[in-house]
């Protein structure tokens, strides 16, 4: 029995003498300043704690970042229990409107209003007039303060230099071709096309997705006139610019007509049986192997998956093209693009220490010199300037991170840059060395229809007030429920589309008409 | 009445058709059941080795092809998931012995017929089996106490789980009497009755307690994620879980590699569950009999 205690006993002192990381924070007024970022990190870009970048910083900004990578499929967990118990770290990266409209953060955030004479490039760029959607989705990172001031708590990411991408239609341009088909210019049109590709090849499907009837919904539904779920949302409201107003979609005539549309394609064997189970690989699979024809998603696949596993499975004559946006019945042609910049940001901790630095830092991040660097990193170390003026990554860090499951995350990682990095300033140059032309033609393209005013670029969602977040919270949890539970049975025809009077008012009873009301009062704030 | 079993010797017994078919249905329904649990883990495993892209064309479904290990080689690559690995087997190795200490500890006295406030300290405890106060007044407990960002966050706050005390105080409870008393007579105090006497022949329900909290140690996540910040200490499941969860095609993802990442996924399963797989098997008997022995007779 000694023997026994004193083994446990051992184990124990064993378990004290482990090496334990340190807490304590060394700070010298006057040199380096050990400051903490809280980052979410994703699986695909490990976040290093001895890169080029972290060591550009402590040279020429005194600062020592020592990075907390939680990681991102628990990020939103791991950020409400801190803000919930006031234990945060001195920058906090991935933060949303949402995140400060559900804590009352007044008290334990740096208000950027407060300093934005030390700001002067972020707000030169949050605030320019010449760039009104920027100017538009700056608005909604805007609060008041207890006190009825002005208040602003998150530097919110930007673009300085993206590949134009958006979710829209694309069509395999090899079977127009062989049945002689016109290009559809409209949602009708298209229809008739599907109807003559599966009467010539009937065992291939049309409308497929990587996340169910939400997914099909969210690429179809502004397209065809009416709106919700957009892009990556999960609710169905969305900033109709019709009316400038915020409105739920699936209560509106024309969000019938979308479902209707569905309805008639599962009828027709247009749409995959499968759809609603599918994930990204199970579709991905079904399009590279020419089981579904049609694709209204991010275009970026079909450069990047697509094309190139038709040639590898020795079908090179297989090819997709894009759809210029398709005219509807209910508003002047229009599709949906991702938003500009980003909804998430960085806050900064009222106890942060050397502020000062930490502040500048954030809005060198803003400038061009900024950008270079937390996207490319250091030229010498990282990156040359090629013959076309272009930053490119040096041969050594390309040859590493040759063979990574994402060579453009692995390549971040190791220099400490980009959007799953530090940088605020998105360039996403370095693309430029990983994939082919296609990728930047079809860029091109959506630029154009952009500029045009065929695509808009998705709204941003509104700052609430704790309360009004709260509200919108239970409501969007109801009417998400409700509609989820019942959207699969319209398309597929187990509930029919007669009863949709009834589902509507379902939504409305649920509460659909005061969400609009919370949207559109913070909105018009 | 022609079904013949045999039995030790000679003996025979006749199985009756309704025995037989009984028999081929379960033998049925057993291996449907197998099939169901072991081909999703088959096709995993052939995706995990095989090349991206003939998973890609579908071309994968139990049997690989193209067989190469670059998903293992980039998942266990870095120093990242060893270090992971590591702090997750002392978590576990120093987590359970901790543990089953303190659960015998606890469950020993409240089995006791004449403990002092058995009643109420029983009623005490339960309660926090029923009514958990939450993540929150959780964390702050462990912040308060200056544990946070050490591994005794990990180790403390998880020491006793209930539901496996009250397992091991109806153990003790079905202990005779007789034992005690004998003990008693001959001078013994309740430590020495408790050391010498009562863990000695409480091996199966120690046993099981060992896999328990084992097993439960090797997936937990949570507590790490609350009151670690730093990666150095974090156990292979928060890591692995990130993988498992973000990693399906990553958004810049080409064909060469988008089903790695699919691989890599799966072969973050196996990485995971692989130390559960070879250890249940021999464990398995004690498992079984400690459940049985702690909960029946109760």
């Amino acid at each position: 029995m000694k023997k026994l205690t004193a083994l446990f006993l051992a184990l124990l002192l064993a378990v004290t003498v482990m090496p334990v990381a340190s807490m304590a924070e060394t700070y010298a007024e006057d040199d380096l300043v050990t400051v903490t970022f809280m980052m979410n990190e994703n699986a695909n870009q490990t976040l290093l704690q001895d890169t080029i970048v972290l060591n550009y910083i402590k040279e020429h900004f005194g600062l020592d970042i020592q990075i907390m990578a939680i990681p991102a499929s628990d990020f939103s967990t791991k950020l409400s229990t801190s803000f919930a118990t006031n234990d945060i770290a001195d920058v906090t990266y991935g933060v949303t409107t949402a995140n400060i409209g559900a804590f009352d953060l007044e008290y334990m955030l740096v208000n950027l209003m407060d300093y934005a004479d030390q700001l002067p490039n972020y707000f030169g760029l949050a605030f320019d007039e010449n760039n009104p959607t920027r100017y538009e989705a700056t608005q909604t990172f805007m609060s008041t303060n207890s006190e009825g001031e002005d208040a602003m708590y998150i530097l919110h990411k930007m673009e300085y230099d993206r590949v134009d991408i958006a979710p829209i239609s694309a069509i395999r341009g090899d079977l127009l071709d062989e049945l002689g088909l016109e290009r559809p210019t409209s949602w009708a049109e298209l229809y008739d096309v599907m109807l003559a590709i599966k009467e010539a090849h009937p065992d291939v499907y049309f409308f497929s997705s990587r996340a169910g009837a939400q997914r099909i919904l969210a690429c179809l539904a502004y397209g065809m006139g009416s709106g919700g779920f957009g892009t990556f949302d999960t609710i169905g409201i969305y900033l109709e610019p019709e009316t400038d107003t915020w409105t739920y979609g699936p209560t509106q005539e024309s969000f019938r007509s979308v479902v209707q549309y569905l309805a008639n394609a599962w009828q027709d064997g247009l749409v995959d049986p499968d759809y609603a189970s599918n994930d990204a690989n199970n579709l991905w699979e079904k399009i590279s192997t020419g089981k579904v024809v049609y694709y209204n998603d991010n275009n970026s696949f079909i450069s990047r998956i697509f094309e190139p596993a038709f040639t590898s499975a020795g079908n090179d004559d297989w090819y997709f093209e894009l759809l210029a946006p398709l005219a509807n019945d209910y508003t002047p042609t229009r599709t949906l693009r991702y938003e500009l910049d980003w909804s998430d940001g960085v806050a900064i901790s009222k106890d942060c220490p050397a502020l000062d630095r930490v502040l500048a830092l954030f809005d060198w991040m803003y400038t061009d010199e900024g950008a270079r660097v937390m996207n490319f990193g250091v030229e010498g170390e990282s990156y040359y300037i090629d013959e076309n003026g272009n930053p490119m990554i040096v041969d050594e860090i390309m040859e590493s991170t040759a063979g990574a499951a994402d060579q453009y995350a692995a390549i971040n990682s190791v220099i400490g840059t980009g959007i799953w990095g530090m940088a605020m300033y998105i360039d996403e140059g370095i693309y430029r060395q990983i994939y082919g032309d296609l990728f930047f033609e079809q860029g091109d393209i959506i630029r154009g229809w952009t500029e045009e005013g065929l695509i808009d670029y998705k709204y941003m969602t509104p700052a609430f007030t704790l309360e009004e977040q709260e509200e919108v919270t239970e409501l969007t949890m109801e009417l998400q429920t409700q509609f989820d539970s019942n959207i699969d049975a319209f398309i597929t025809g187990t509930r029919s589309m007669d009863e949709w009077d009834d589902f509507v008012q379902e939504q409305l009873d649920a509460g659909s008409e005061r969400l609009e009301e919370l949207y559109n009062t913070a909105y018009k704030r | 009445m022609d079904g013949v079993l045999k039995h030790k010797g000679s003996s025979k017994v006749r199985l009756s058709t309704g025995d037989r078919i009984f028999g081929l249905v379960n033998g049925f329904f057993l291996v449907v059941l197998l099939l169901l649990i072991l081909l999703p883990l088959v096709h995993m495993l052939a995706v995990s080795v095989s090349d991206a892209n003939l998973v890609l064309r579908g071309e994968i479904t139990f049997i690989p092809s193209g067989i190469n290990f670059k998903c293992y080689e980039a998942l266990l690559g870095g120093s990242e998931i060893p270090r992971a690995y590591y702090n997750t087997i002392r978590y576990t190795f120093f987590g359970v012995l901790i543990d089953v200490a303190m659960t015998a500890l606890c469950a020993y006295p409240l089995s006791r017929p004449n403990f002092y406030g058995r009643k109420f300290f029983n009623f005490f405890v339960v309660f926090t089996m029923l009514f958990n106060v939450g993540i929150v007044a959780n964390f702050m407990i462990v912040f308060q106490l200056g544990i946070k960002n050490t591994v005794w966050a990990i180790l403390l706050p998880t020491a006793i789980n209930v539901y496996y005390m009250v397992i091991m105080r109806t153990f003790f409870q079905n202990i005779p009497e007789e034992i005690y008393q004998s003990a008693y007579v001959d001078g013994a105090s309740d430590l020495r009755i408790f050391g010498q006497i009562i863990l000695p022949i409480s091996s199966p329900v120690i046993a099981t307690m060992f896999l328990f909290y084992a097993v439960s140690h090797w997936n937990a996540y949570m507590p790490a994620l609350l009151y670690l910040d730093h990666k150095e200490l974090y156990p292979v499941q928060l890591i692995l879980r990130n993988i498992v969860i973000s990693g399906t095609v990553s958004d810049n993802a080409t064909t060469d590699t988008a089903f790695m990442t699919q691989g890599i996924k799966y072969a973050a399963i196996f990485v995971t569950i692989a130390p559960i797989l070879c250890v249940y098997p021999f464990v398995q008997k004690y498992f079984t009999k400690g459940i049985m022995v702690g909960s029946l007779k109760g």
